[in-house]
């Protein structure tokens, strides 16, 4: 199995040697290749437990191994990302919005290998170090500026509050194994709890804290879709099911779980309704994601690998529209594409019944409500797309056309196999939502395409701008006008400099051959001897 | 070992007969600059090979000095001259060397004048300092400490284009007032006789002696840490100066605060003192909030990276203060990296400073003209921030473990002075790379392919000492 880690980054490291898109066929095939090696080899362990352990740092007072450990629940998510990373890794092949191929390819493959180190972590160093890879990697992935700031701020601000809570259990249990951590032991237990939930919830873009995610949506739709469910927000999930036997022993960690997971599944899929922007959409079906997620995260690993890859697909989805429709962004400009592109409707139809029906499967009350607000919100934006009233411009309608198969072939074979497996059982879903697209009980909503305010304004920007930011730089510019300049140029220098001044003034009295100054020198004389001698010492 | 009986001499020695060599240079001749730079460079270089053989014989573990020389000087008063190094003082001593040599390879194509006298001062302070971290006994680390001000002092007079020379007092009087508090105590300890530093608290006192000499020589040491209210002798010095190697040498100073007061160990001070060390430590706090605050509100880059290096210092010095010498490894490791990528870091702004200038141009989005320049900015950045790329990551990590079990109130607001200071680096690296509006055409240049070289030779150093922090160790 190491072998192959070594070849697939190997593989990595070629395509980081040719920055400038040269072999890039050649690339690719070798990142392919090592990826499809990966699955074969986790396909060969699926049943068996594989565990390989490097002593690596005895220096820094614990004993510290990096640690590949594969089990039966956990192969499964490591294939789910690995299928999602090779899905992503076509896409870009034939995107010619991806303008950085052997990078992006490179990037893939490494952050791909950092999250089979996350999921194997079994200390809270290994644990940190490939949560801290993962987060540079998405910030070399991340093309865009603004969108940079944003993701690398939030992300910076979570990876130390991570950082504060580890140091605090070391600090308490002198181990850095994950397992042997017992939360009642420990001294400030809730914080622990709430700093973790919090940090990773900024990470992975959950409610209140998705403003860092919202500013993805000006990257190219692979790269987007790539980092907001392989990324930064998949690693912390993983941090959360790696640390949930500890957590869950503190009575704040369900609260806690459940109020930010509701929120952010309802306010995902209100965004999803409301915002015009396809990539905005996407970012916001991949918050509600990650909110059912989250409120899931004590089921099994597997529905959970299942979902992700599902989550990911019908992101694809929208990506096949907006790459169909040559780039277009705007929902509003499209409508009744479905004319020129039935083989795309169909397939989009097709996979997001079955995705709900794999959803209404998991009988769980959270999915329940996850699956209703995702069957509203996707079927309203799927009808919009394919059927609603035709705002498209005539050049878009001109070159309208089915993306490449390479993009399309991934979901259309998880849709024929989530019809199979679904159809018979759950018929009634897949009617449900041929309903509701036929329907569009929801189009009332498209007005709010227009509306400035919701569409332009970012309220949880602004609010974080106005209660972090803008107070510290209120309080570092009172400090540096009274501290720095008032009181120790003004008040102590100058001070200072008068007392030595005072002083020079007084000596050159002294000297001035008047008998009062022998006088106040002989004085001084005998204040100074009689000091000596009382601090003479034994 | 036998042919290691003078090493530690010779690490001193080297860099003062470079100076010899460099001073000897014909005056005036066109190369004269760039033979006093390969000198500096290969004295440099000799040692740190030097020091790579001393490695190879230090035993880690050890708290007890090692490879140790001593030389006797006056029978009365009966004053010896004595050397030893254990693993703290080579990782200082090596990164040191590190700092100097990437600040010689920053100005080696520069215009700087009098390049003959600074590549002098340089490996006079380097000299210095490198006694400084070998000395074992009390008279000779006097010694070092005062005898580095000299070319300080020089340097930064010289070299720093300091525009006001009240400042520029200030500081020598402040640094001179260190040297001699540590004098005065010194002359009280050392009525016992010669003595080992790191036996110093066993000695026996009165209780006003030990107050005054305790409390000297805390305030010597102090004298070199920006600590509040005096940083802002060493900002105002920092934000003036003009020379990446002065640069670099102002701020190795505080090093030598903070190595002072780990090898005097303020925890084995006498009780009477304990108070002044909580006193201390809240000073310390204050000092690192005050520092990160102004700096969040202060665009300039220089005064950003004085920032971070003071809240670090100050960070490692507070490590240095628990109740555990367990991590004291951890503060030489940590310190060792952290001086290399300052220093780096330096080098850079003052390579993109210097084109800034000449072109007249906005440093906002200068990054973006110079490739070679904005990727290895990006690396030091990202590593004094603390992604895993250099042994600062774990290291500090173990810090802060051990300053959580100790105080969790006191850590957090560490935590906060860290995270506000690594943001405004960030903050900077966006600034420096991204261009707000459209950039005009100018030919900006970029580090020479020399510089790059050498910086990817420091990053692969850096990558390494993540992976084994002492690889190089025998």
């Amino acid at each position: 199995m190491l072998s192959f880690v070594i070849i697939a980054f190997l593989a990595g490291m070629l395509a980081v040697l040719f920055p400038k898109d040269k072999f890039t066929l050649f690339i690719f095939a070798a990142v392919a290749a090592s990826i499809l090696a990966l699955l074969y080899n986790f396909y060969i362990l699926y049943p068996n437990k594989y565990q390989l352990s490097y002593p690596w740092l005895k220096q820094l007072g614990f004993e510290i191994s990096i640690e590949i450990v594969f089990l039966k629940n956990n192969l499964l998510l490591i294939s789910s990302v690995s299928v999602l990373s090779l899905v992503a890794l076509l896409t870009a092949m034939v995107t010619p919005s991806e303008r950085a191929k052997n990078n992006f390819a490179a990037m893939l493959i490494f952050n791909l290998l950092s999250i089979i180190f996350l999921v194997s972590s079994q200390n809270y160093i290994q644990l940190i170090i490939f949560l801290g890879i993962i987060d540079i990697i998405a910030f070399t992935l991340i093309n865009d500026v603004g969108a940079k700031k944003r993701f690398v701020y939030s992300n910076f601000i979570a990876d130390m509050g991570l950082v504060s809570v580890f140091a605090l259990i070391i600090g308490q249990t002198a181990s850095v194994d994950i397992a042997s951590t017992n939360l009642p032991q420990l001294a400030h237990k809730d914080y622990i709890v709430i700093v973790t939930l919090v940090c990773l919830f900024i990470k992975s873009g959950l409610f209140f804290f998705h403003n860092g995610l919202g500013e993805l949506s000006s990257l190219s739709f692979n790269r987007l879709s790539f980092i907001l469910f392989a990324s930064s927000p998949l690693a912390s999930f993983i941090v959360l099911l790696k640390l949930q036997p500890m957590l869950a022993q503190s009575s704040c960690y369900t609260d806690l779980l459940q109020i930010f997971s509701i929120l952010s599944i309802v306010f995902g899929a209100y965004g999803a309704l409301v915002i015009d922007n396809i990539k905005r959409k996407a970012v916001y079906f991949a918050l509600s994601f990650w909110g059912i997620a989250y409120a899931l995260s004590g089921f099994s690993y597997d529905d959970i690998a299942y979902f992700l890859l599902g989550a990911f697909l019908f992101s694809q989805t929208l990506l096949i529209a907006n790459e169909a429709s040559s780039n277009v962004v705007f929902v509003s400009e499209m409508g009744s594409f479905a004319k020129s592109l039935k083989f795309v409707f169909a397939l989009t139809a097709l996979f997001s019944a079955s995705y709900l029906a794999f959803v209404y499967n998991l009988q769980n009350g959270y999915a329940l409500l996850y699956g209703v607000l995702f069957m509203l919100a996707s079927s309203q934006v799927i009808a919009q797309i394919y059927f609603g009233c035709n705002h498209a411009d005539c050049r878009v309608w001109a070159k309208l056309h089915t993306p490449s198969f390479l993009i399309w072939t991934p979901v259309l074979l998880l849709a024929v196999f989530g019809g199979y497996l679904y159809f018979q059982s759950t018929w009634f879903v897949f009617v449900g939502f041929a309903f509701l697209l036929l329907a569009r009980p929801l189009r009332f909503l498209d007005r709010l395409y227009q509306k400035t305010i919701i569409q332009d304004t970012s309220f949880f920007t602004y609010f974080w701008e106005l209660i972090l930011i803008l107070p510290l730089k209120i309080v570092g510019r009172i400090l540096w006008l009274t501290v720095d300049f008032m009181f120790i140029e003004k008040t102590i220098i100058s001070s200072v400099g008068s007392s030595f001044e005072w002083g020079i003034r007084v000596f050159n009295k002294l000297h001035s051959h008047k008998v009062a100054g022998y006088i106040v020198s002989i004085l001084l004389a005998v204040i100074l001897a009689c000091l000596t001698w009382a601090f003479r010492g034994v | 070992m036998g042919n290691l009986q003078y090493i530690l001499t010779a690490i001193i020695l080297v860099p003062l007969l470079g100076m010899f060599f460099i001073v000897m240079s014909k005056q005036g001749h066109k190369n004269t600059h760039h033979n006093a730079f390969d000198v500096a460079a290969f004295s440099i270089i000799s040692n740190i090979f030097l020091l790579w053989r001393a490695s190879c014989f230090i035993d880690i573990n050890s708290t007890q000095w090692q490879l140790k020389e001593t030389y006797s000087w006056l029978l009365s008063p009966k004053i010896e001259f004595v050397l030893g190094i254990d693993i703290f003082s080579l990782l200082l001593i090596l990164s040191v060397h590190i700092a100097l040599l990437m600040g010689f390879v920053g100005i080696r194509g520069s215009n700087a004048q009098r390049q003959k006298s600074l590549a002098a001062f340089s490996m006079l302070f380097l000299s210095m300092i490198t006694g400084y971290f070998v000395a074992a006994d009390l008279f000779s680390f006097y010694i070092f400490f005062a005898a580095m001000l000299l070319p300080l002092f020089m340097l930064v007079r010289i070299y720093g284009a300091v525009k006001k020379q009240q400042v520029l007092q200030r500081f020598f009087l402040y640094n001179l007032w260190g040297v001699l508090l540590l004098f005065m105590a010194i002359s009280v300890l050392y009525n016992q006789e010669s003595i080992d530093i790191k036996s110093i608290s066993k000695l026996k006192l009165d209780y006003y002696s030990e107050i005054f000499a305790w409390g000297a020589i805390f305030l010597a040491f102090l004298s070199r840490i920006p600590i509040w209210p005096f940083h802002y002798w060493i900002s105002s010095i920092n934000s003036n100066i003009s020379n990446p190697l002065a640069f670099i040498v102002a701020n190795i100073m505080p090093l030598t605060g903070v190595y002072g007061l780990i090898r005097f160990s303020p925890l084995d001070a006498p009780d009477v003192l304990k108070p002044y060390v909580f006193v201390l430590e809240v000073v310390s706090i204050i000092s690192m909030l005050t520092i990160a605050l102004i700096a969040f509100s202060n665009k300039d880059i220089k005064y950003r990276l004085f920032s971070y290096m003071t809240v670090f210092y100050i960070f490692y010095l507070l490590g240095a203060l628990l109740p555990t010498d367990k991590i004291l490894l951890n503060i030489g490791l940590s310190l060792s990296s952290y001086i290399v990528i300052v220093s780096s870091l330096e080098v850079l702004a003052y390579h993109f400073e210097s084109q800034r200038m000449n072109h007249n141009v906005s440093t906002g989005g200068i990054l973006s003209y110079t490739p070679k320049t904005s990727f290895v900015f990006s690396f030091m950045i990202l590593a004094a921030i603390g992604c895993p790329l250099s042994s600062l990551f774990l290291n500090n990590f173990t810090i802060l473990a051990g300053l959580i079990k100790f105080n969790i109130k006191m850590a957090a607001f560490i935590l906060f002075a860290i995270l506000l200071c690594s943001l405004n680096l960030l903050q900077s690296l966006f600034y420096l790379k991204y261009p707000s509006k459209k950039l005009p055409l100018v030919d900006i240049a970029d580090i020479s392919k020399a510089t790059f070289a050498f910086m990817l030779i420091i990053m692969l150093l850096l990558l390494m000492s993540f992976v084994n922090p002492l690889w190089f160790v025998g």
